[in-house]
């Protein structure tokens, strides 16, 4: 069996909360990532859903480089990227790749078109300046190739001379994407690409992403609490909830039948075309705060099924059926 | 004439660098008491603006260039600033659709709250804490006297939000504009707010404009729906018309697009080009260009809204 | 690619990106009138000597507190020195000193803020105290002891003033530059494996050039005015060499009964200042892609 392309174990990570002015209190920490074990093979599309707090953003930042983890390895394409010696936050950093060596493999896309484009440069150069830098090429090749990713995109050749500011934020969004691609990563992590965008433009980007992963095996990390575009362009869905995996499976087991009571309530909750609103109703109350995550599992706060264990200790992830992980003493 | 408030002919241009450019078009449509209505429309349709046309609150560089708003009764274009000022906030509500903005960093939640009461009734203050205590226990906020006493940054997401919709249910209004208020929240919350939201305004009868852009939302929560598209309205109708049947080619492309999560659908159904975000003033439809059934009329004259209940404004339209 | 509901291709719409932003400065007339002000200041401050009239320091004994006539355009002053000649003279004084001081506040603390936003740590912490402490002295007292070190003459009053300015409009060009740093563009960047010095100065730097546009415009009269007052005190420029600030101090003195002294260099002091600030509002219009 082939290693997968992201091996990830073990990881945390801790933003401190500064203190300001009350000296005397004790440190607060928010619990962004708390304790995650995952994988990503090589040419899947993978979706990571959580709401707010789930840490979906924060584990992505780790892949990217973006975020140092306080604890945990993450290996990448069979070799070890960063791992911290340690398991109490004061561990060593072991950084085993730099930033800019991991740019050719990993690229991220951001949620807002908007910002993700630098306002003062021509759409042409924002698209070549990467390959130029990166030395892979000369100028005149780099424009070739560009030329090349703009058809895959579906951009036109006239936006080349264009600043952000005259395209809308479908072809905007396109153009992240396309930049993403100039150099060529093996790992795509889409942080909700679609999620600012009108709903008659969303198929234009969920089709692109589709057609890259076929066309060019690209392996897609794709980011998102919406569980209705989720069923668009995944094969497996890893549920994320206050910083724990609650349930790994593939997208027809995860939405044939999901097993843990959150997946089950963010399925239930998803609106959809005259659905009952009582249907949505599973659960109540509001997601704790991560800086004070519950004790044992985070979902027993407002699960319809909890018992005394469950708020004792952290369920492990376990399988209840083949590829199909869950965090749930009780499933 | 039973219709709690009725929109007819609105249009409202801004003026920029002196050309007038139009953010909604000649709209129309009415609230029935008690009805919940949807009003859907993606960036750039000018629902939020239809808001505050209602409710007089355009300011230069926009006004209001023609149309009529009337509720119950009351020409609310021609009304002086003495009856404005009793209906807004106290029979007509506007539920902003991000509470964390709406609410004053610096006051109290019970502050602001006394404040919209004081404004609008002779009330004791024990009374109106009693009754700001009770619109905020009807939004599900279980302990209302913590909540009151708590400012806004210490009050979560979904609470704020429940915090903004009970503001706006404090005088007991007749009337709710709801501006896309789920949109800030996390989609359990969202499940719950809806629900507790159809149930409370079943309860009281209270009619409801809910502005959003998501179809979904607003066909399991309203009995009918006015789409619009870069300030004109495309069709107006049931929820069962326009889901089954819809008129305008936009409606059924949204409903088209809008991802499904009980069906995968390959490839996905998408809209070349985007809404008109700077509108110029264009003599034909302005869905045309992107329309897959457009003719050659579209481009020159507008269609106006035509049909007997359910009505769409094309000259193509489906069957 | 996609089936789409659509067969039609969408006409893009009109831009106006087609011109380049130099295209676009010499379109503005304004921005042309403005900058030729801008030149002839320049060029009469490089040929001033040439077209004077008299010599700046040649007095005219008997004939002070002349009002401008055929001979003394501009009028005479105490020492019956011909004004026209001393400020055509003292143009090329004026301007060095002036954009000296912008000079070393408006490009150094431009650059300084930019790294230090970008940078952050320990770095910017630091700078951060210093330039309190800096902007804790007016200016002027800063001037004074710089030149104090440093000897009198207008080079130690261009550094002591500059040095003085460079704080605030690095602090102001940080916070721009901070805005821009948590932009998701330069994440992405960064992602891309671009270097620090490229997303600083290629990345972060034009998108804050509005700022620097604004504030080196703003800071000019007063840079002249300070100038001027360290020349007056003594510690700039010695008369009798002429200077626009130190004739307006003098001129000052003697406005009720010898306006012209006055008048003469503050009207040129003004023209440049308006002409600076109209020059720099409509160089932003026209470097800035969203307001054309």
């Amino acid at each position: 069996m082939t290693e997968p392309l992201v091996g990830i174990k073990g990881l945390v990570k801790y933003f401190p909360i500064p203190r300001g002015v009350r000296i005397w209190h004790e440190r607060e920490t928010v619990h962004a990532v708390n304790g995650v074990d995952l994988t990503i093979e090589r040419g899947e599309f993978l979706a990571l859903v959580g709401e707010s707090g789930s840490g979906k953003t924060t584990l992505a930042g780790c892949i990217a480089g973006f975020v140092k983890p306080t604890a945990g390895a993450i290996r990448f394409d069979g070799k070890p990227l960063i791992e911290v010696q340690g398991t109490n936050g004061t561990g060593r950093v072991i950084q085993h790749a730099s930033h800019r060596q991991m740019a050719t493999s990993i690229q991220m896309v951001f949620q807002d078109p908007s910002s993700a484009l630098n306002p003062r440069q021509r759409i042409g150069d924002t698209l070549t300046e990467p390959l130029l830098v990166h030395g892979l090429m000369s100028r005149v090749e780099a424009k070739k190739r560009v030329g090349d990713l703009l058809e895959l995109t579906g951009i036109r050749p006239s936006m080349w001379s264009r600043y952000p500011h005259e395209l809308n934020s479908g072809q905007r969004q396109r153009v992240v994407i396309a930049r993403a691609l100039t150099v060529n990563p093996v790992l795509l992590i889409a942080d909700e690409p679609v999620s600012k965008l009108d709903v008659s433009m969303q198929g234009q980007i969920l089709n692109l992403l589709l057609d890259l992963h076929r066309q060019l095996g690209l392996t897609i990390l794709f980011i998102t609490h919406d569980l209705s575009v989720v069923r668009q362009v995944a094969d497996r869905v890893i549920v994320m909830y206050l910083g724990r995996v609650m349930e790994a499976c593939s997208a027809d087991a995860f939405f044939s039948s999901p097993r843990h009571p959150y997946s089950e309530a963010l399925v239930a909750s998803t609106p959809r075309v005259r659905a009952q609103p009582e249907r949505g109703i599973h659960i109540k109350g509001e997601i704790p705060s991560p800086i004070h995550p519950p004790p044992g599992c985070p979902f027993s706060t407002r699960c319809p099924e909890v018992i005394a264990a469950c708020e004792q200790v952290v369920p492990p992830l376990h399988e209840v059926a083949p590829n199909q992980l869950v965090a749930c003493i009780r499933r | 004439m039973s219709e709690l408030l009725t929109v007819a002919d609105l249009s409202v241009d801004f003026i920029i660098d002196g050309t007038a450019v139009p953010a909604l078009d000649r709209v129309t449509f009415s609230v029935g008491r008690g009805e919940r209505l949807g009003l859907v429309g993606e960036s750039g349709s000018g629902k939020s603006t239809t808001a505050r046309a209602i409710l007089g609150l355009i300011q230069p560089p926009g006004q209001v260039t023609r149309g009529v708003v009337v509720f119950d009764g009351v020409d609310l274009r021609q009304a002086g600033d003495d009856s404005l000022n009793n209906i807004r906030g106290k029979r007509i509500a506007l539920i902003p659709q991000d509470a964390s903005l709406a609410l004053n960093p610096v006051l109290r939640v019970g502050e602001q709250m006394d404040e919209i009461l004081a404004r609008h009734f002779r009330l004791s203050a024990r009374e109106r804490r009693h009754k700001c205590a009770e619109a905020l226990r009807r939004m599900g906020l279980g302990d209302p006297e913590r909540v009151m006493n708590a400012y806004s940054s210490q009050l979560s997401g979904g609470m704020k939000q429940r915090v903004g919709i009970a503001m706006a249910l404090v005088c007991d209004p007749e009337l709710l504009i709801a501006d896309d208020p789920t949109s800030a929240v996390d989609v359990t919350i969202q499940a719950q707010i809806l629900y507790e939201f159809r149930a409370l305004t079943d309860r009281l009868g209270l009619a409801v404009l809910f502005i959003s852009h998501d179809l979904r939302v607003v066909s399991t929560l309203c009995s009918r729906i006015v789409v619009l598209y870069a300030g004109q309205v495309a069709e107006v109708g049931t929820v069962e018309d326009l889901l089954e049947h819809p008129h305008h080619p936009y409606t059924s492309a949204l409903l088209k697009c809008s991802p499904n999560v009980a069906l995968r659908v390959n490839p996905l159904p998408m809209v070349p080009g985007a809404s008109p975000d700077s509108l110029q003033a264009l003599p034909g439809c302005r869905f045309e260009p992107r329309c897959p059934r457009s003719l050659a009329r579209c481009a020159v004259e507008a269609p106006a809204l035509s049909g007997n209940g359910q009505r769409a404004a094309c000259w193509n339209p489906l069957t | 690619m996609a089936e789409t509901l659509l067969a039609r291709p969408i006409a893009p719409p009109t831009v106006t990106s087609e011109r380049s932003r130099l295209e676009r400065a010499l379109h503005d007339r304004l921005l042309l009138l403005t900058g030729g002000v801008i030149a002839l200041y320049v060029l009469v401050g490089l040929i001033g000597p040439l077209i004077a009239p008299q010599g700046p320091y040649t007095s005219h004994p008997g004939l002070n507190f002349h009002a401008p006539d055929g001979q003394f355009l501009l009028g005479t002053d105490k020492e019956g020195r011909d004004v026209l000649s001393r400020l055509l003279y003292g143009t090329r004084f004026t301007l060095i000193g002036a954009f000296g001081v912008m000079a070393i506040a408006a490009l150094l603390g431009f650059i300084y803020g930019l790294v230090t936003a970008y940078v952050g740590g320990w770095f910017d912490s630091l700078s951060m105290r210093l330039f309190d402490v800096i902007l804790s002295f007016p200016p002027l007292v800063l001037a004074i002891v710089l030149v104090a070190t440093f000897g009198p003459g207008l080079y130690s009053v261009i550094i002591g003033v500059g040095l003085g300015y460079l704080p605030a409009i690095a602090r102001i060009i940080r916070s721009e530059a901070m805005v821009q740093r948590n932009q998701q563009y330069v994440a992405a960047a960064e992602g891309l494996g671009f270097s620090s010095v490229r997303i600083i100065f290629k990345h972060i730097m034009p998108n804050t050039t509005s700022q620097i546009i604004v504030q080196a415009s703003m800071n000019l009269p007063y840079a002249i005015i300070d100038i001027a007052g360290l020349s007056f005190l003594g510690f700039g420029i010695q008369p009798p060499t002429p200077d626009w600030g130190g004739m307006l101090a003098e001129g000052q003195r003697d406005l009720l009964f010898a306006p012209w002294l006055a008048i003469a260099p503050a009207a040129a002091i003004t023209l440049l200042v308006l002409a600076w600030n109209v020059f720099g509002a409509r160089l932003r219009r026209a470097v800035d892609p969203k307001r054309y």
